[in-house]
C-alpha cells in the first residue's frame, strides 16, 4: 500500500516537474521568438510566439498525462477529432493566417504602400492577422482577407510617391484655338497641388468637340476627384462647359 | 467622461506591470500611458506587455519629470488625466477613481490628491512658506507638491508645463490663475519611498523657481513689497539694508 | 504637392521647412503651430508657406477634414508624445506620407512599431560623423529609406579582408565600391587597392550587412 502511494506521489512529482520545466522552456521560447520575429512586426511576432507557447505547454501537458498512466489514447483521438473539425470549418481562418505569413515574411507590400489586387486599388493602412485594410482612392476602406493576397497577383505601385494620372477632357462644341490656352492656365493653376509639371497629352479637335488629355503627377490619389471639381469649377467661371472622364 | 491615467517612470520595471494592471481595474480608464524617462531595465517592454502606451519623453534631461507630464498629457486622448507616481507600493484602484470622482461629479476641474504619510521636508519648509508669502489661498492646500492629480485634458493643453520639480506646484499656481475650480482630495495612505536628504536640494531649488518665477510675472514682488513686508519682521541685523530699499 | 508640417516653431521644423520648398518650389505648405506668437515670428521667416494656428486638438479636426487632398504630413513638434500622436492620427486618415522628425532617438523603435514608416532621427549622424572622423573599421554611411540601399565604408587593415572584399565584389551584381587611399587617392578598380586603403560600398541591404557581418569576423 505504503509502496502504491509512494509510486503514485513519485509519478505526481514527475508530472509536476514536467508541466514546470515546459512552462519555463515556453516562456522563454516565446520571448525569444518575439524578439527574433520583431522585424517583422511588434504584433506578428506576438501571435507567432504565443501559438509556438501554447504548442509547447500541450507537448509539455501530454507527456506528463502519459507520466501519471492516463490512458492518453482516447483523449488523443478526441483531440484529433476535434482539431481537424475546427480546421475543417475554420479553413479561412488558417488560410488567412497562413497568408499574413506570407505577407509579414515575403513583403509583397508593407503598411503605406499604393497597391493593386485584383478588383481592389489603394493604399494600404493596416496589415492584420486575418485581414488587411486599403484606402481606395474614393476614400472607402475595403478589408481584404488575407488569403485573397494568394488567389490574385499584387502589383505595388509605390516605387514612387507620385503616381501620373490621365484625365480626358470633353469640351462640347468648342474649336482647338480657344480651348488650348485655357487648358494651360488651368494646369497653371493647379501645379501647387501637383507633384511635378502637368502635361497636355494631345488636343484634338473633332466635328461637334475638343478632346484634351491631360497628366497630372499627384501623390494622394484621393485627390483626383478633388482636382477634378477644380477643374470643372475654374472651366464653369470661364464659361466653358466640360466633362471628365 | 474617459480617464487617461499617465505613469511617468524611470528604471521600476519592480512596479510597473502591477501598477499598469492597477490603474485598468479602475472605473472610466480607457488607456494607461507610460512615460518613460530612459530606462535601462525592461520598463518599457514590460508596460508594453500590459496594454500600456508607451513613449520616451522628448527630452532626457534631469529631472525632467514636467517634460514626461507634459508628453503624458499630449499623448493622450481621455476627457480626464490621471498622474499617478508608478512606485506606490500600496495602489489601488481607489487612488485613481477617489481623484477622478470630483471631476466626473461637475465639483471640480482640478483635483490634488494628499495622503497620510510623514510631512515631506520640501513641502513644510520651501513650498508651504513660499506660496502663504506670494499666494495665500493656495496655502490651504496640505499637499502642494503632491504629484497625485487629475484634470480635464483640455485644461492641461492650456497651461506650460515646468520641466523639472517644480510642475506640481507650477501646474497649482497656474490652474489657480486661470480660475480653475481646484480641490484636494484625501486619496488615504501612501507607501512611497521618501528621497533621501541629499536628493532634496535640487528638488528644493526647483520648486523655489517655479514659485519665484510666477510671483515676479504676476507682479507681486517688487521691491516696494519687499520693503513693506521685511517691516512687519522681528528686527534682524540688515546692516546697509536697514534705511529700507532703495 | 499639399504638404502640411506640424509645429513649425522647432529647431528641425525650421530644416525641414527650407527642405520641402527647395524639393518642391511651387507646392503649398501648411505650417501649423499652436501660439500666436510663434505664427506671426513664421509668417515673416517663411513668406512662401501658409501659416495656421490651431489648438492641439484641432490639429486633428483639421487633417480629418483636409484629408483628400493632403499629400504630406510631417511632425516636428518638440514633443514625440505630440509627433506620435498626429502620425497615429494622419496614418487613420490615410494620408500617403508621413513623416516623422523625433527629439529622442529612444523613441524610433516606439515609432516604428506603430507602423510610421518614415522616422528622421536628427542624432544619427553623430554616430557616423565620428566613425568617420576617428576613422572607425566599419561605418554604416545611410540606410536609404525607401529602397533596400545601404552605404558602408571598411577599412583594409588586413590582407585577408582585401582578399575577401576582391571575391565578393568580383561575384556580386549588386554591389559597387570606390576605394581612397590614405593620400586620397580615389579609383573604382579593386586591383590598385592595398592595405590602408578605405573601401566605400553601395548595394543591397543583404549584400551589404552579410559582408559587414563577415569583416567582423576576419
Amino acid at each position: 500500500m505504503s509502496q502504491l502511494i509512494g509510486d503514485i506521489a513519485l509519478r505526481i512529482i514527475i508530472a509536476g516537474s514536467i508541466i514546470i520545466v515546459t512552462y519555463f522552456i515556453s516562456n522563454y521560447t516565446r520571448l525569444s521568438l518575439e524578439r527574433i520575429l520583431s522585424k517583422f512586426g511588434a504584433s506578428f511576432a506576438k501571435r507567432i510566439a504565443e501559438i509556438s507557447r501554447c504548442f509547447i505547454l500541450l507537448i509539455g501537458v501530454v507527456v506528463a498525462i502519459s507520466v501519471l498512466s492516463l490512458d492518453v489514447t482516447a483523449i488523443s483521438i478526441i483531440a484529433i477529432i476535434i482539431s481537424l473539425l475546427v480546421l475543417i470549418s475554420a479553413r479561412d481562418i488558417v488560410l488567412n493566417l497562413a497568408s499574413e505569413l506570407y505577407i509579414v515574411m515575403r513583403r509583397p507590400f508593407r503598411e503605406n504602400d499604393q497597391i493593386k489586387v485584383g478588383d481592389v486599388e489603394g493604399m494600404v493602412r493596416s496589415i492584420r492577422a486575418l485581414d488587411t485594410e486599403i484606402v481606395t482612392y474614393d476614400g472607402e476602406v475595403v478589408i481584404v482577407p488575407n488569403s485573397y493576397f494568394l488567389k490574385y497577383p499584387v502589383i505595388n505601385k509605390s516605387q514612387s510617391i507620385v503616381r501620373n494620372i490621365e484625365l480626358k477632357l470633353i469640351f462640347p462644341g468648342r474649336k482647338f484655338e480657344e480651348i488650348k490656352p485655357v487648358v494651360q492656365e488651368i494646369l497653371s493653376e493647379l501645379k501647387p497641388e501637383l507633384f511635378g509639371e502637368p502635361e497636355i497629352l494631345s488636343i484634338n479637335e473633332m466635328e461637334d468637340k475638343v478632346e484634351a488629355f491631360i497628366s497630372l503627377p499627384i501623390v494622394n490619389v484621393r485627390k483626383l476627384k478633388w482636382l477634378a471639381a477644380k477643374i470643372t469649377k475654374s472651366l464653369l467661371s470661364r464659361g466653358i462647359e466640360v466633362e471628365i472622364e | 467622461m474617459d480617464v487617461s491615467v499617465i505613469f511617468p517612470s524611470k528604471n521600476r520595471e519592480c512596479y510597473i506591470k502591477r501598477a499598469v494592471k492597477t490603474a485598468f481595474k479602475a472605473k472610466h480608464v480607457t488607456e494607461v500611458i507610460v512615460v518613460d524617462g530612459g530606462s535601462r531595465d525592461r520598463t518599457i517592454e514590460l508596460a508594453k506587455r500590459m496594454g500600456a502606451k508607451v513613449i520616451v519623453q522628448s527630452d532626457l534631461t534631469y529631472p525632467g519629470k514636467g517634460i514626461a507630464m507634459r508628453d503624458g498629457a499630449y499623448l493622450s486622448r481621455g476627457d480626464v488625466l490621471v498622474y499617478l507616481d508608478v512606485d506606490i507600493r500600496n495602489l489601488t484602484p481607489d487612488f485613481v477613481e477617489k481623484l477622478t470622482e470630483p471631476i466626473i461629479n461637475g465639483e471640480a476641474e482640478f483635483v490634488k490628491g494628499c495622503f497620510e504619510r510623514a510631512a515631506g521636508r520640501v513641502t513644510e519648509l520651501v513650498a508651504k512658506p513660499l506660496l502663504r508669502m506670494f499666494y495665500p489661498k493656495l496655502a490651504r492646500f496640505k499637499q502642494p507638491l503632491s504629484g497625485e492629480i487629475a484634470g480635464l485634458r483640455k485644461l492641461f493643453y492650456k497651461v506650460n508645463f515646468e520641466r523639472g520639480w517644480g510642475v506640481d506646484v507650477g501646474l497649482l499656481i497656474d490652474f489657480y490663475k486661470l480660475g480653475v475650480r481646484i480641490v484636494e482630495r484625501d486619496i488615504g495612505y501612501k507607501d512611497h519611498d521618501m528621497k533621501p536628504l541629499y536628493a532634496l536640494t535640487d528638488m528644493a531649488y526647483e520648486v523655489a523657481t517655479a514659485i519665484l518665477k510666477r510671483a515676479v510675472k504676476d507682479h507681486i514682488i517688487d521691491a516696494q513689497w519687499a520693503e513693506r513686508y521685511l517691516k512687519d519682521v522681528k528686527k534682524l541685523d540688515f546692516g546697509e539694508f536697514e534705511e529700507g530699499f532703495a | 504637392m499639399r504638404t502640411v508640417l506640424i509645429g513649425g516653431g522647432s529647431h528641425s521644423a525650421y530644416f525641414a521647412i527650407n527642405a520641402v520648398r527647395e524639393i518642391d518650389p511651387y507646392g503649398r505648405l501648411v505650417v501649423i503651430e499652436f501660439t500666436s506668437e510663434k505664427v506671426d515670428v513664421l509668417s515673416r521667416m517663411f513668406p512662401f508657406a501658409e501659416l495656421i494656428r490651431l489648438d492641439i486638438d484641432e490639429v486633428d479636426s483639421y487633417v480629418r477634414s483636409n484629408s483628400s487632398i493632403i499629400d504630406v504630413v510631417i511632425t516636428a513638434t518638440e514633443s514625440d508624445a505630440l509627433n506620435l500622436r498626429y502620425c497615429k492620427m494622419s496614418k487613420e486618415n490615410a494620408i500617403p506620407i508621413i513623416i516623422s522628425i523625433i527629439n529622442n532617438p529612444l523613441n524610433a523603435k516606439i515609432f516604428a512599431d506603430e507602423g510610421i514608416t518614415y522616422v528622421i532621427n536628427p542624432y544619427d549622424f553623430i554616430h557616423r560623423e565620428l566613425a568617420e572622423i576617428l576613422e572607425a573599421d566599419v561605418n554604416i554611411l545611410y540606410r536609404f529609406h525607401k529602397t533596400d540601399i545601404l552605404l558602408a565604408s571598411i577599412k583594409i587593415s588586413k590582407d585577408a579582408l582585401l582578399h575577401y572584399l576582391r571575391k565578393e565584389i568580383g561575384k556580386s551584381h549588386d554591389l559597387s565600391a570606390i576605394f581612397v587611399s590614405k593620400t586620397g587617392e580615389v579609383t573604382n578598380s579593386i586591383d590598385k587597392v592595398g592595405l590602408g586603403w578605405k573601401a566605400y560600398l553601395i548595394g543591397t541591404r543583404l549584400t551589404v550587412e552579410q559582408i559587414l557581418k563577415n569583416v567582423r569576423w576576419l
